[in-house]
């Protein structure tokens, strides 16, 4: 299972964000959150929107086996293992693999919780299975 | 013959509080809803099978009849 | 604070001076937040008469507590001031992300006070406050200003500024943020203008206090949850307030040719379904909102985007204007928005032009050349750029219509249509006795969205005078507003039935503090009070005769339309405000009693 986004329907108003900061830390702060938003304005005036597609890449780099799978096989951050070293960062193909160390002690990613889901009104943003990719 | 009368929130109170009843077509949305007590320009948008109608729709056999009040606006 | 910022930052253009004190928790406790922190702000700090111009005026910029969170619609900051264009309460409310960006910076309020000797912009990043020097962005359009912050700053800034007719203080000028969402009305702009203000920057990394999280996550997702169910979502989604257009021209409440009549042979081509189809490119919300309103359109006639139009700009530069062509109103849109003036109030003056000039009172000698007839839409880019400038004929309209009509009489005051100074937002009144009541009681001046009550009058009866009506106004005033205390949008309420209900355990989560509606609009009255007392302070001859409509309204019946022949009577007129005084606690000249100040416990805060 994976987070999918339709970004054409993103109204780009974080709503997603600051329930995934609610789950990830139990604090209000959509700056920790594991979502990317993008504006492009004022031209051509959309979003792009860009989320975890448990593609494993942060998992396979991580020196101390911090980035763990859950029972669904998403792949999470366990922040006590963590030790910021920031390999994972740069291998995230979508750029959502996060650590801005003046806001946390880890490095943070998606845990597939679906709160974003839940509060997305535009409905831009859902979970399914993992299709497999046509080379 | 039948079709379907769905009411937004505060039109319910027009039937009982329930969300939607069956209607006789061949009437139209107006006819129809008034017959409720509804006053018709009260009705902002008529959507007939997700398409945008006016209250002057005949109603067919079979539609799906969505009206939405205009209750607070700007 | 639990749901706060926790400051207020005070910045002194003077001196260069800031400071910031911890927002007190009775402040907090009696005004809760956005313009309810605003009044309290006004009435104290900024001195009897003051020129709204002047060094003695202050800017109360200020979220509130569902700002910034998981709540919907929990994107709107208050402005307050004191208005250039009315001499009055001046409250604006802008959507967005910039209150959002408040409560992650720390701040509940920044309240701008003196002038700066030179051109500056405010950059807040955290707890780092600067004033710097805006002396190459002086001059400039807001949405290069706004883009040139973000590329330099990056997305994470929010940005407010102010255009050319901030700078030249026109009356009713704006201030803009995201590329289409304002602090539109009263001449908030123009305020920062004075002052010398070109924009606000602002960035926060910090995590908003919360009372208790689990309770909170679970209102708030109950909310979303409401919002996603809600059966007008979908319809509401695709056309924003646009949805109103087809309705406002069938029962005559859509402002045609400067408020002559009520409907307009143009509608169709000005419809929230035709514009999605025509020029909609993506549906744009504010912070947290579900059910986003904004309709971000391309318009290719003219190379350009806009966020809009919505209702408003369509009924004021459209149908107001004789104007059909959707992609033509989205470009005044723009040229406004751009420029930093209000579109409400601009297209209401150049409405009025219209009339003058079809009534020989204006003649192409007046007017710089230009033939302003209805429907000219050259005319109107022209005169929109004017306005901004003040230059030419534009430096008359840029006054207001008030000022503008005293100036040139010939009974073109008669037809502007304004009350306390406000242009007439696009709701014509010709025969709907409770949003006629409505923007004749606004406490900014004729503005729709405290008491939107045009469907009430369609539902029971819209000739009806009667107690019933103005208690539903009442109400309304006392309750709209409050979504503006808290710092958030009464869309979600008002477009999608959601019940109300389900905000009371989302703001005892946030704030600890347990407050049912009937609490809310108590603090709604008091507030509601101390506007209308500000209003009287400010101004001798304060009273009745400020409420009064438009002599349109009770003289001049539309000559077509849904309404046509159809008009209230001017002893009507005096009958609603007879009546509203009296359920308000006011006395006959419109005034609060001093027993209606102390019942609502506002004898401390107005001695």
């Amino acid at each position: 299972m994976r987070l999918y986004v339709d970004s054409a329907k993103c109204s780009g108003c974080n709503a997603c964000r600051v329930a995934c900061s609610l789950n990830l830390f139990g604090e209000n702060n959509p700056k920790k959150s594991a979502l990317v938003i993008e504006p492009h304005f004022p031209t051509p005036g959309v979003y792009n929107v860009k989320v975890c597609t448990q593609c494993g890449d942060c998992a396979a780099v991580c020196p101390t086996e911090a980035i763990k799978q859950d029972e669904q096989g998403a792949y999470y951050v366990e922040f006590d293992e963590c030790n910021l070293c920031e390999a994972c960062v740069p291998e995230c193909p979508e750029g959502v693999m996060f650590l801005r160390a003046e806001l946390a002690n880890t490095a943070w990613k998606c845990d597939l919780c679906g709160d974003c889901v839940s509060v997305c009104g535009t409905s831009a943003l859902w979970i399914a299975e993992i299709e497999p990719v046509v080379a | 013959m039948s079709a379907i009368l769905r009411l937004s929130g505060p039109l319910r109170d027009y039937n009982g509080g329930k969300p939607e009843l069956l209607v006789e077509p061949g009437r139209t949305v107006r006819e129809v809803v008034s017959s409720l007590g509804i006053v018709p320009e009260t009705i902002a948008v008529v959507v007939v099978n997700e398409e945008q109608e006016t209250k002057d729709y005949v109603i067919q056999d079979g539609d799906v009849v969505l009206v939405l009040a205009i209750i607070g606006g700007g | 604070m639990n749901g706060y910022g926790g400051k207020i930052l005070r910045v002194n253009l003077a001196t260069g001076a800031f400071s910031k004190e911890t927002t007190p928790t009775d402040l907090a406790r009696d005004f809760i937040g956005g313009r309810g922190f605003g009044i309290y702000f006004l009435l104290k700090e900024v001195p009897r008469g003051a020129d709204p111009l002047g060094p003695e005026n202050k800017i109360f910029i200020s979220s509130g507590p569902i700002s910034g969170m998981m709540i919907p619609g929990g994107g709107k900051c208050d402005w307050t001031t004191k208005s250039p264009l009315t001499g009055g309460y001046a409250s604006a409310s802008m959507g967005g992300h910039f209150t959002a960006e408040m409560k992650y910076a720390g701040l509940d309020s920044i309240i701008l006070e003196g002038v700066s000797p030179k051109p500056v912009y405010l950059f807040i990043d955290n707890d780092k406050v600067e004033l710097r020097d805006a002396s190459d962005l002086w001059g400039k359009n807001t949405f290069a200003v706004e883009k040139q912050f973000k590329e330099k700053l990056g997305e994470e800034f929010q940005i407010a500024v102010i255009g050319p007719g901030g700078e030249n203080l026109v009356p009713y000028a704006s201030v803009n943020h995201d590329y289409g969402r304002q602090a539109g009305r009263g001449g908030v702009g123009a305020v920062m203008g004075s002052k010398k203000v070109k924009a606000i920057v602002i960035h926060g990394t910090k995590s908003v206090p919360v009372a208790d999280v689990d309770a909170y996550r679970k209102a708030g997702q109950a909310l979303y949850k409401a919002c996603k169910e809600a059966e007008a979502l979908k319809q509401w989604t695709s056309y924003g307030t646009t949805q109103v257009v087809s309705w406002c021209d069938e029962v005559g409440a859509l402002p045609t040719r400067n408020f002559s009549a009520g409907s307009f042979e143009g509608a169709n081509t000005l419809s929230g379904p035709y514009m999605r189809e025509h020029i909609v490119v993506t549906d744009k919300g504010c912070f947290g909102c579900p059910s986003p309103c904004g309709k971000y359109s391309r318009m290719k006639k003219y190379n350009s985007n806009v966020e809009g139009p919505e209702y408003e700009t369509i009924g004021l530069c459209g149908s107001n204007l004789g104007i059909a062509d959707i992609e033509s109103v989205a470009q005044a849109n723009l040229l406004c928005d751009d420029l930093g003036i209000d579109t409400i109030s601009t297209g209401n003056a150049i409405g009025w032009a219209m009339e003058c000039y079809q009534k020989g009172i204006f003649t192409k000698k007046d007017t710089d050349g230009l033939d302003l007839k209805f429907g000219n839409v050259e005319a109107v880019f022209t005169l929109i750029e004017k306005i901004a400038r003040r230059e030419g004929f534009g430096a008359l309209l840029s006054q207001g219509v008030k000022r503008a009509s005293r100036k040139v009489g010939q009974g073109s005051e008669k037809f502007a249509i304004h009350v306390k100074g406000m242009e007439q937002s696009a709701y014509a009144t010709h025969n709907a006795t409770a949003m006629l009541l409505a923007y004749m009681t606004c406490d900014v001046g004729a503005h729709h969205n405290r008491a939107w009550a045009i469907t009430y009058d369609i539902q029971v009866g819209r000739e009806l005078v009667n107690p019933e009506k103005v208690k539903r106004v009442i109400w309304l005033q006392n309750f709209r507003p409050m979504f503006d205390v808290i710092g958030g949008c009464r869309l979600q309420w008002v477009e999608l039935s959601i019940d109300r209900d389900l905000y009371v355990p989302a703001l005892e989560a946030i704030t600890g503090i347990h407050r049912s509606w009937e609490d809310l609009e108590k603090v709604g009255e008091r507030i509601w009070n101390l506007t209308r007392l500000y209003w009287a302070r400010e101004n001798e001859d304060f009273g009745r005769v400020w409420d009064m409509p438009p002599a349109r309204f009770y003289e001049d019946a539309p000559k077509s339309g849904a309404t046509k022949g159809q008009i209230t009577s001017i002893e009507n007129v005096n009958k609603l405000l007879d009546m509203y005084y009296e359920q308000r606690g006011w006395s006959l000249n419109g005034l609060p009693t001093p027993a209606t100040i102390d019942s609502l416990g506002l004898k401390a805060v107005v001695g």
